[in-house]
């Protein structure tokens, strides 16, 4: 595993965190949302949140990981709210989440926002999750376009951990193989940097792969870095 | 020249391959993943299989293979069912003659009738072309039963070969209903056909004869549930502790009725034990094994799976009540889930008594489970008792039951809304409504 965050070139903080223990299997990455006051305190909470909950779990069977998950995401998403309400300073303070668990031969996902998770293989890229935007939920027939704000754009999230007590989460699950390669990052990476460009810097460096996180951002940056950047990434191997 | 690579998705939950194109057709033929899944290759955007039109511009391979499949597939099913009553696989040559013969045999035959009785025989009139999925449906509708099982008891095997793809698709409610019907298999069609894509740990196969099987097998185990109340693993324990009112609220779309594969899984098992007299071997099994508490067992189990399918599927209720104390698990169970008010809901939840760590934290789970139901109709007592009720219960409750695993979400969500907005069950119902769409709370044959 390998990891790296950056504040980008036009933004005075950095609102993106990013923890990762390949003895644990986990890797988590949260972008706090822009505009909004406390965005740094909320990716951070969450990412606690959740570490320190697979932390303190036993889990062994496969069906009590997904439910786990979606629990340790919740709670987190609770807290940020509670620590909203307790300081007018944070109110509102929101964060995306992706955090990825690596259990035996299987891989689970826990996504909300717009963060994404890609899968490389073969000098192939996919984009795994779905952002949880307003496109992709009319284009779902999840929202009527009648029922939304005149002035609501197309990537303007609808999910995302501190916005409303309930959060629908997606939890992905894959069986994985060796040789795969999960790539985790947030919007400050591929508002910049296409995914074909992404895979072509992947496979460029395949050999080298913990120089990729600062490879990425350092084209996110060379283009133009109008956002933090967090790039996350996990190759799997033989055991 | 690199092949391609897909990756197929299903239900933003499940991700397969990647996989090759063999691969990708291997695990079709499979059934691993479905029409109503996604797919997606290098760099692309992910395109539903049953979206025809995408599906045919961005991955003509995938579809030309899919379509063809469907219709391949039903073609083949042919010579199964003829496989299957005459043991060996049709000649052209042959067929074609006997066909020719039947024909002219047939009009013979046809052609005395008609001069004998003046009137066209029934079997001509049955076996008509012109019976289509509107006239199914509309015999379904008019709860014309009778007619629609003979309509398709002569038309079933042409309704399976002669259509293709999304046609096909759209007989599968009634295919499902027919199959059900009768002892919840069709020559010549896979169980799994039937079963579909159910994310829900269940029975692969629900059909009368596996499901009999399957409580056959679990004679020895049947106390340590009942009376141990240890939450024993297996399949038939899990259909046994299914909640009635988790599978009526999900509304699962290619069933008509049953209304869902588990609605149809609970059907089956029911008549398995209405019949269970007259299975000499079953019985002497059970006897063997629980002497004269047979008949408990046989009886208890009976009603559980009456009680589920009354909730489920509208059949007849069983008796429920709770002036008669159960303390066998599956009773316990019903009755919390009888429960319209919350008193009786306590009732029942102390009938169990407080034996086994592992059974009484799952009890109290599902006593906060079943909360949802008097809260929802009963709006006096529920405001009245959100004093009583701290929002901290909502940390007992995860978000998928632990022992079925069944994904309890939008009940989690109503009883928070419930208490955000301060007993409003109306607001809290239309919250949920909009968040989960495909589960409407309110739905229930018990009311």
């Amino acid at each position: 595993m390998a990891g790296a965050t950056n504040k980008g070139r036009t933004r005075k903080t950095n609102q993106d965190s990013i923890f990762y223990d390949q003895q644990m299997g986990v890797g988590i990455v949260a972008d706090g949302i822009g505009g909004r006051k406390g965005g740094e305190v909320a990716s951070s909470m969450a990412v606690a949140h959740v570490r320190n909950a697979i932390k303190n779990s036993r889990l062994i069977r496969h069906e009590e990981v997904r439910p786990f998950m979606i629990n340790a995401v919740d709670n987190a998403n609770l807290a940020i709210i509670a620590r909203g309400e307790h300081d007018p300073t944070f109110a509102g303070m929101g964060t995306t989440l992706e955090s990825l668990l690596f259990l035996n031969d299987r891989l689970y996902l826990a996504h909300v926002g717009d963060s994404r998770t890609y899968l490389y293989f073969n000098a192939k890229l996919w984009q795994i999750t779905l952002d949880h935007n307003v496109q992709n939920f009319l284009e779902r027939g999840w929202l009527k376009s009648g029922s939304l704000p005149q002035d609501w754009k197309g990537q303007a999230l609808v999910r995302a951990l501190g916005l409303s007590v309930h959060c629908e989460i997606d939890v992905y699950h894959k069986v994985i193989k060796p040789g795969e390669i999960y790539l985790t990052a947030s919007d400050g990476l591929f508002d910049m940097v296409s995914d074909h460009e992404i895979c072509h810097l992947v496979k460029s460096y395949f050999n080298d792969l913990k120089k990729i996180p600062e490879i990425l951002i350092n084209e996110a940056n060379r283009k133009g870095g109008r956002d933090n950047i967090t790039v996350l990434i996990c190759k799997v191997v033989e055991d | 020249m690199a092949r391609k690579l897909y990756l197929v998705r299903r239900n933003l939950e499940t991700i397969f391959g990647p996989m090759d194109f063999d691969e990708f057709k291997d695990g079709f033929e499979h059934m691993e993943f479905g029409l109503q899944d996604e797919i997606a290759s290098h760099c692309s955007k992910w395109v539903f299989l049953e979206n025809t039109r995408l599906l045919k511009r961005k991955y003509p391979e995938i579809h030309e293979y899919v379509y063809q499949n469907l219709r391949t597939w039903s073609d083949g099913l042919q010579n199964k069912i003829y496989d299957t009553r005459h043991n060996r696989p049709p000649s052209p040559k042959k067929s074609k003659k006997a066909l020719i013969f039947l024909f002219l045999a047939l009009t013979a035959l046809a052609g005395y009738f008609v001069h004998k009785e003046g009137l066209l025989t029934d079997l001509t009139l049955s076996r008509s072309k012109n019976f289509t999925i509107n006239d199914a449906n509309k015999l379904l509708k008019e709860d014309k039963i009778s007619v629609l099982e003979e309509k398709m008891k002569v038309n079933i095997q042409d309704i399976l070969t002669s259509n293709k793809g999304s046609d096909l698709y759209a007989w599968l409610p009634i295919i499902r209903w027919y199959a059900y019907h009768q002892d919840g298999e069709l020559t010549g069609v896979p169980p799994q056909f039937l079963k579909g894509t159910v994310d829900e740990i269940s029975p692969d196969d629900c059909s009368m004869a596996s499901l009999r099987d399957m409580f056959f097998d679990s004679v020895p185990q049947w106390r340590d549930l009942l009376i141990r109340r240890q939450l024993v693993d297996g399949d038939w324990a899990r259909l046994l502790a299914w909640d009635p009112h988790w599978i009526k609220r999900r509304i699962q779309a290619g069933w008509v009725k049953p209304e869902s594969y588990l609605g149809a899984c609970v059907y089956m098992g029911l008549r398995v034990f209405y019949s269970i007299a007259n299975d000499q071997e079953f019985m002497a099994r059970i006897q063997s094994v629980y002497k004269d508490s047979s008949n408990f067992f046989i009886h208890t189990i009976r009603n559980r799976l009456a009680w589920l399918s009354y909730i489920i599927n509208g059949t007849t209720k069983p008796k429920i009540g709770f002036e008669k104390k159960q303390t066998d698990l599956i009773s316990i169970w019903s009755c919390m889930e009888n429960a319209l008010q919350v008193a009786d809901l306590k009732r029942c939840y102390e009938f169990g008594g407080g034996r086994g760590a592992e059974w009484k934290v799952y009890t109290d789970y599902r006593y906060l489970f079943n909360l949802v139901k008097p809260l929802m109709f009963d709006e006096q007592t529920g405001k009245t008792l959100l004093g009583q009720f701290d929002e901290r219960i909502l940390s007992i409750i995860k978000n998928s039951d632990p022992y079925t695993q069944l994904d309890i979400r939008a009940e989690v969500s109503f009883l928070r809304h419930y208490f955000k907005e301060k007993g409003d069950v109306y607001k809290s119902l239309q919250r949920v409504r909009v968040e989960f769409i495909d589960v409407d709370l309110t739905r229930s044959y018990q009311w």
